[in-house]
């Protein structure tokens, strides 16, 4: 384990964590690190569209539990820029809104990189609105539906997580679409942040990551940089949420910390 | 510049407020043998302000449609091929059509991502593939002065409550407008946030709000006579193109001059 995690003793609490594109990359790195830090009674929510590559993941997220308490690790197979991926994930979330509870953990990780071309290249309404339908719309709507399912409350710790980029704030050439939903994103959640006192909002830019998005990138555009491994992305993440401090709202930059 | 020169004026949103103000304005700043084409979803309306121009010597085309329909930028760029003559030497595109969406709600209401999805597309989508396409349509070339212009908001740099659409949506476009203006250092954008307008869109603003206390910042701004005519800030928005000082990409307010 990285050696920016935090001291022992502090903890999720018995927490409903549910990670979106958990099935890979960024998303995958956090489920395996979140289970450390889960109280027993804890509930796990897995968000993906690949089916093999969740149950993949929920065995070893099972073999690496295998001398802890008992954890209730599911997972949704859901494609998020549909109706029904948002109201399954929900649903299956919902579910587990009987029980006690501290503190909602929601990682809106899920998102696409989209085509990488010059902007005079974007003539096409549908596929503009395709990509600002996954990246955009699916994370407020099923942000909305989780804390209509987890009602935000003074004594509950709330806590969701929008999985940003440094193109949220720089403008980059032929990056448009990402840029774009990264900014409306980043907005969304400042809003959201202003709204609900009582929960804390974190858009967290990870770096650039060994993933296959940034294997995409690369073959895309021919750049390539330094890649630190998303475990790496991942713990400082975690330290942000453990240690509770950042101002809700906020941007953070992995380069920050 | 002491005038527009001979132009061909692309305006959206121009059948009322801001749009409106823009294309009477600009008429009297263009040169003879410029042409404007005019986009809003209410005919009549559009056709009243065509005949007010054509009453001062300038051609306008009426585009009647929603933007936000697949085959909408389309047209607007044919039409405004069909008007654009070879000795034109400024084509300046003004994405000022726009809506606010329910303010009514908060954001953990929005749990439809059709509904997410539609607003976006308006706001966000069309005016991405219509400038794209009339990028496309009068491409870069000596003697032709090229000007994109976002009517963006305050909204875009700062949350509010129950605005999340507004609010993302005016951000999402500043990023869209600023890698733009980076991939494309010849040509002239402008985010130009005009001050908080007189308009249609106001007294919405004003009476549906769900937060109170922006409510009662709003209503109080009405009543203290404090909203911004629209002439008042079309007229800024002339002296920054005239002077053409300002930085490609940059967010200028009213409140800025």
């Amino acid at each position: 384990m990285s050696g920016v995690l935090h001291a022992s003793g502090s903890t999720l609490g018995r927490c409903m964590c549910i990670i979106t594109g958990a099935s890979k990359g960024f998303g995958r790195a956090l489920a395996h690190l979140v289970l450390h830090y889960l109280k027993p009674g804890s509930v796990l929510l897995l968000v993906a569209r690949s089916r093999p590559l969740l149950q993949q993941l929920k065995e070893d997220l099972l073999q690496s539990l295998k001398d802890m308490e008992e954890m209730t690790i599911f997972c949704t197979v859901a494609d998020l820029s549909t109706k029904e991926g948002i109201e399954d994930t929900v649903a299956m979330a919902r579910q587990q809104s009987l029980k006690e509870i501290d503190h909602v953990l929601l990682i809106n990780n899920a998102a696409s990189l989209g085509d990488i071309s010059p902007f005079e290249n974007f003539i096409e309404l549908e596929r503009v609105n395709s990509y600002l339908a996954f990246n955009v719309s699916s994370v407020l709507a099923l942000t909305a539906g989780v804390l209509q399912a987890f009602p935000p409350r003074a004594g509950l710790q709330w806590s969701v997580v929008n999985c940003s980029s440094m193109f949220a704030v720089q403008a980059w050439p032929s990056w448009v679409l990402y840029c774009t939903a990264k900014a409306a994103r980043d907005m969304m959640f400042r809003v959201l942040a202003v709204e609900n006192p009582n929960v804390k909002v974190l858009s967290y830019a990870p770096g650039p990551m060994d993933t296959e998005m940034q294997e995409d990138i690369r073959r895309l555009t021919g750049i390539q940089c330094h890649l630190h491994p998303c475990r790496d992305s991942a713990a400082k993440l975690m330290r942000l949420l453990l240690d509770n401090a950042f101002v809700t709202g906020c941007h953070v930059d992995f380069f920050d910390l | 510049m002491e005038t527009l020169g001979r132009a061909l004026c692309i305006i959206t949103g121009a059948s009322k407020g801001f749009g409106r103000a823009v294309a009477k304005e600009m008429a009297r700043l263009v040169e003879p043998g410029s042409a404007f084409v005019l986009v809003a979803r209410s005919g009549d309306e559009l056709r009243t302000l065509q005949t007010e121009l054509a009453e001062s010597g300038v051609e306008a085309r009426c585009v009647v449609l929603d933007l936000s329909l697949n085959e909408s930028p389309e047209r607007v760029v044919r039409t405004a091929k069909e008007v654009f003559s070879p000795d034109m030497e400024h084509v300046i595109l003004v994405n000022n059509a726009a809506s606010l969406g329910d303010v009514s709600r908060f954001g953990k209401s929005f749990t439809s991502m059709a509904e997410v999805t539609s607003y976006l597309s308006f706001n966000v989508s069309s005016a991405l593939c219509l400038t794209a396409g009339v990028l496309q349509a009068f491409p870069e070339q000596s003697g032709l002065r090229r000007c994109v212009i976002n009517v963006s908001s305050l909204c875009a740099l700062k949350p509010f409550a129950s605005w999340v659409l507004y609010c993302s949506g005016k951000a999402a476009r500043d990023m869209m407008f600023k890698v733009l203006a980076e991939e494309e250092p010849d040509l002239r954008v402008l985010n130009y946030a005009p001050g908080p307008l007189d308009t249609e869109m106001h007294i919405v603003a004003r009476t549906e709000t769900r937060d109170s206390s922006l409510r009662k910042v709003l209503s109080d701004m009405f009543a203290e006579g404090k909203l911004v005519k629209c002439e008042a800030s079309c007229a800024t928005m002339m002296k920054l193109l005239l002077e053409d000082k300002y930085k490609s990409g940059d967010h200028i307010d009213f409140y800025d001059i």
